[in-house]
């Protein structure tokens, strides 16, 4: 068994040195280790692989064409319409930077609301909440055309539930890609 | 009327001719006459004077101390008429006032006097007045006296009776009170008045024999409210004294806030 | 003198002892329903007289104005009026309802009596053909109006309609549907049916036509289906989004809420001009018009102050003016057919519930006791109020008195259903 080992080892080198030619010349040359491709690849674009809001888990939107900016949700609080938290303001700064930097992309801008009170007064507030991320784009220097905004009001919650938990996860805007202009 | 005022003017003429004749026979008279003075005078003077040119210095001085003296006297003369006139005359006055007021002392007088008969004559009245009082018949009064003490007794009797029955009524009152508020069911979200009235009759039993609703401006369902409740409660609770039994009542609802 | 004076203090006395009248004041009442026995009979091949019986008894019960007793037990066909009148009312019943169908020269009729039981007297009486009018439910709600009315002078509405909308998303596509049915939920027809949300459903004043939201293009958009033929016409042309559409007392006018620089502000829509004239302008959202009696004045829900409040404001001129202080939260408003008062949807931290608001009073009453209640609105006699509420996570309707006492949840069998609007 070693034999054939040994054996096969020396016609190995034998073949090699051969085939390097002038490196058989040099006898001190040290050995050439091959070495395997990773299992991973590393996503091109810079990505952030972590959770942005302290009361959710959220999973990083990975489209088809492999572009993600992160978290695309912002909350809000209970009847308001208004971004405080930098950690939002920056997911909008995000945004705008991909949207100028591609002038095909277009985003739509989707308000919801949780489901108390009156339907049609939360269908309001879903709208508002888009049209306040859609005013901070245009402040960083979005175009107009790159921007729809939409509302579901109440209908499309995220989380089904009647506490103020799964209210809290309601109260949100989503940005979504319509074009990514790439 | 042109003939009348035509008459009317000649008669006026007429008369004026007629009083300017008799002014012209008047005056030639008065004329003549005057002048027939005037002549006289004229002589008289002519006289004098003739003499008076034969009359020494002296004489006129004396003359005219004469007249002087005349005149003097007969100043004298007028003042003392005068003072005498003025005497007489305030001698009147002084008559009259005093006879005024003579008269009116007199008046005073008599008025006073006359009053203090007028006086006199009613204390005089009095005086009888009180007479009598005092010799009224004694047995009268003390007849008076004892039925004063009759009706002081009756009155007691009657607060102790009136505390007994309006205790009774007040409980009267109170049964059917309770009653009716029993039966009283109201619907909800009504329109009702403040006070609403309702006139009822009842037997000595408690039966009721009617009802009868007074000026109620409310709903339909609150006015029903009221007459079901009241013909609910028939037969009313029985009086606990006959005396306050009542056939006629007056139940005055007041409807919730 | 004095004999005088005592004698005559003596008969004062007396006297006052012995009054004409007595006076005694009555001023406590049980607020409550009136009790009520309904006996129906002679049930015959096509006709139920116990569908006539539940189904009138379910309309006075649910009205909140009766007590329903238990007919079954006391005989009620005795030949002796009044000692009829009296076991009445020994069975505590103010009103006994006594119908019987009977055939009559081959037709079928129902006879009713309305009997006042105290008074001892019949207060009406009628029969209806049933073969000309052969739809039971019709014919049960007819007579129960006509009972309501004669009691307590009020309009009945058991025989009005409601629309409503359900969902079903138990499916891969959601289903969303536009219904009209009767007030007890009966004779349910889908008008119109989306795979996109439906929304704010509202009567038109003569109760012909039914504006509404559809999302069938994307976004929030009105349109107005006649009932009749089914038609349907979308109210403002174009790609503008508009919601919360409000009827004009005088159909001349639809207020609606469209938005404007990023505001959500309400407009009026001429049917005539085909013009639209904006009625709001404040930073923020104003949405849910709904009209006063004349046509003239706009009650809405704005947030101008922070929180939701009722506003109302003239729709030609003048300021905006706030109604409703109480609380963090008062939407969606509807008024009553008299124009006395508001319903909507009130917040004062204990969840959202329904309320009524005098507007002259200035006073705001809650009288459900959900804390997801939403939409209501008023019967058409201002006596109830129709509101959406969750029961176990399931959109159920709700039919309540205008004081909160009785509750009656509608019975619309497995959907999920939202949104309900009583027609005038």
């Amino acid at each position: 068994m070693v034999a054939k080992i040994l054996v096969q080892n020396i016609v190995l080198i034998s073949i090699i040195s051969l085939m390097t030619g002038c490196s058989m010349t040099n006898k001190k040359d040290p050995d050439v280790i091959v070495t395997t491709e990773p299992m991973l690849t590393k996503p091109t674009e810079g990505s952030v692989d972590k959770v942005t809001s302290a009361d959710s888990v959220n999973l990083d939107k990975i489209d088809e064409k492999e572009v993600t900016l992160g978290s695309n949700i912002i909350y809000f609080d209970y009847n308001q319409y208004s971004v405080e938290n930098p950690l939002d303001k920056k997911i909008i700064k995000k945004y705008s930077a991909y949207l100028k930097k591609y002038d095909e992309a277009t985003v739509r801008i989707e308000g919801h609301a949780d489901e108390r009170g009156s339907r049609a007064y939360n269908l309001a507030l879903g709208e508002k909440r888009s049209e306040t991320i859609k005013e901070i784009m245009l402040i960083n220097g979005v175009s107009k055309n790159s921007i729809e905004v939409v509302s579901y009001g109440e209908e499309n919650p995220a989380v089904m539930g009647t506490n103020d938990e799964t209210h809290s996860l309601n109260r949100r805007v989503e940005i979504v890609f319509s074009n990514t202009g790439k | 009327m042109n003939n009348n005022s035509k008459k009317k003017f000649i008669v006026t003429i007429k008369v004026i001719i007629v009083h300017i004749f008799l002014i012209l026979i008047l005056d030639l008279n008065a004329i003549s006459n005057l002048k027939k003075n005037k002549n006289s005078f004229n002589e008289i003077n002519n006289a004098q004077f003739l003499n008076l040119k034969s009359i020494s210095q002296e004489d006129i001085e004396e003359y005219r101390k004469l007249i002087r003296k005349k005149k003097a006297e007969e100043k004298k003369k007028r003042k003392i008429e005068a003072d005498r006139k003025k005497k007489a005359e305030e001698k009147k006055k002084r008559k009259i006032e005093a006879d005024r007021k003579k008269k009116a002392e007199e008046k005073k007088k008599r008025k006073i006097e006359a009053d203090r008969e007028k006086k006199e004559i009613l204390e005089n009245l009095k005086k009888e007045e009180e007479i009598d009082l005092i010799n009224h018949d004694r047995l009268e009064l003390e007849k008076e006296l004892l039925e004063m003490e009759k009706y002081e007794l009756l009155v007691r009797q009657q607060i102790i009776r009136n505390s007994q029955l309006s205790d009774a009524e007040a409980k009267y009152i109170l049964n059917i009170k309770s009653r009716i508020e029993n039966n009283w069911l109201l619907p909800h979200d009504i329109k009702h008045d403040k006070i609403c009235t309702a006139i009822v009759n009842q037997l000595p039993s408690g039966k009721i024999t009617n009802v009868k609703i007074h000026g109620c401006t409310g709903d339909t369902l609150y006015v029903d409210s009221l007459i079901n409740a009241v013909w609910k409660s028939s037969p009313l609770p029985i009086a606990p004294d006959i005396e306050v039994f009542q056939e006629n009542l007056i139940l005055q609802f007041k409807g919730p806030n | 003198m004095n004999k005088i004076i005592l004698l005559i203090a003596l008969q004062f006395i007396l006297f006052t002892s012995t009054y004409a009248e007595l006076i005694i004041k009555i001023d406590n009442a049980e607020i409550g329903a009136l009790p009520m026995m309904v006996h129906v009979e002679g049930t015959s091949k096509k006709y139920s007289s116990v569908m006539f019986e539940d189904i009138v008894e379910n309309d006075l019960l649910g009205s909140g104005y009766f007590n329903i007793l238990d007919s079954s037990s006391v005989k009620n066909s005795l030949s002796n009026l009044n000692t009829q009148y009296a076991l009445w009312a020994l069975s505590g019943a103010n009103y006994f309802l006594k119908a019987n169908i009977f055939d009559e020269s081959g037709n079928e009729f129902i006879k009713f009596t309305l009997h006042n039981v105290i008074k001892k007297e019949v207060m009406v009486s009628y029969k209806i053909n049933l073969d000309k009018n052969n739809n039971i439910r019709k014919v049960s709600h007819k007579i129960s109006n006509v009972i309501f009315e004669s009691i307590t002078g009020i309009k009945g509405i058991f025989d009005t309609k409601i629309a409503y909308i359900s969902t079903d998303k138990s499916k891969k596509r959601n289903i969303y549907k536009l219904h009209v049915a009767d007030i007890d939920g009966f004779n349910s027809v889908a008008i119109y049916k989306s795979s996109k949300q439906l929304m704010s459903p509202t009567w038109s004043p003569k109760n012909n036509k039914i504006a509404y939201v559809s999302f069938e293009n994307n976004r929030p958009e009105i349109f107005i289906q006649t009932l009749a033929t089914g038609e349907r016409v979308k109210l403002i042309n174009g790609s503008l989004s508009s919601s919360a559409p409000a009827w004009s007392p005088n159909e001349k006018f639809m207020a609606y809420t469209s938005s404007v620089n990023g505001n959500l502000e309400i407009f009026v829509h001429n049917f005539l001009t085909k013009n639209n004239t904006r009625i709001t302008n404040s930073l923020g959202i104003d949405t849910e018009a709904e009209w006063g009696l004349k046509s003239k004045k706009i009650f809405f829900t704005s947030d101008r102050n922070g929180n939701p409040h009722i506003y109302s404001k003239l729709f030609k001129k003048g300021k905006a003016k706030r109604i409703t202080f109480d609380g963090t939260y008062n939407a969606d408003a509807n008024l009553s057919s008299d124009g006395k008062y508001l319903s909507l949807v009130h917040n004062n931290g204990k969840g959202h519930k329904i309320a009524i608001y005098s507007i002259k009073d200035k006073f705001l009453k809650v009288i459900s006791k959900g804390r997801l209640d939403e939409a209501p609105s008023f019967a058409p006699n201002g006596k109830m109020v129709l509101f959406a509420s969750k029961k176990l996570h399931k959109g159920i309707l709700v039919a309540t008195s205008n004081d909160g006492r009785i509750r009656k949840e509608i019975e619309l069998t497995g959907e999920d259903v939202r949104e309900p609007i009583w027609s005038h």
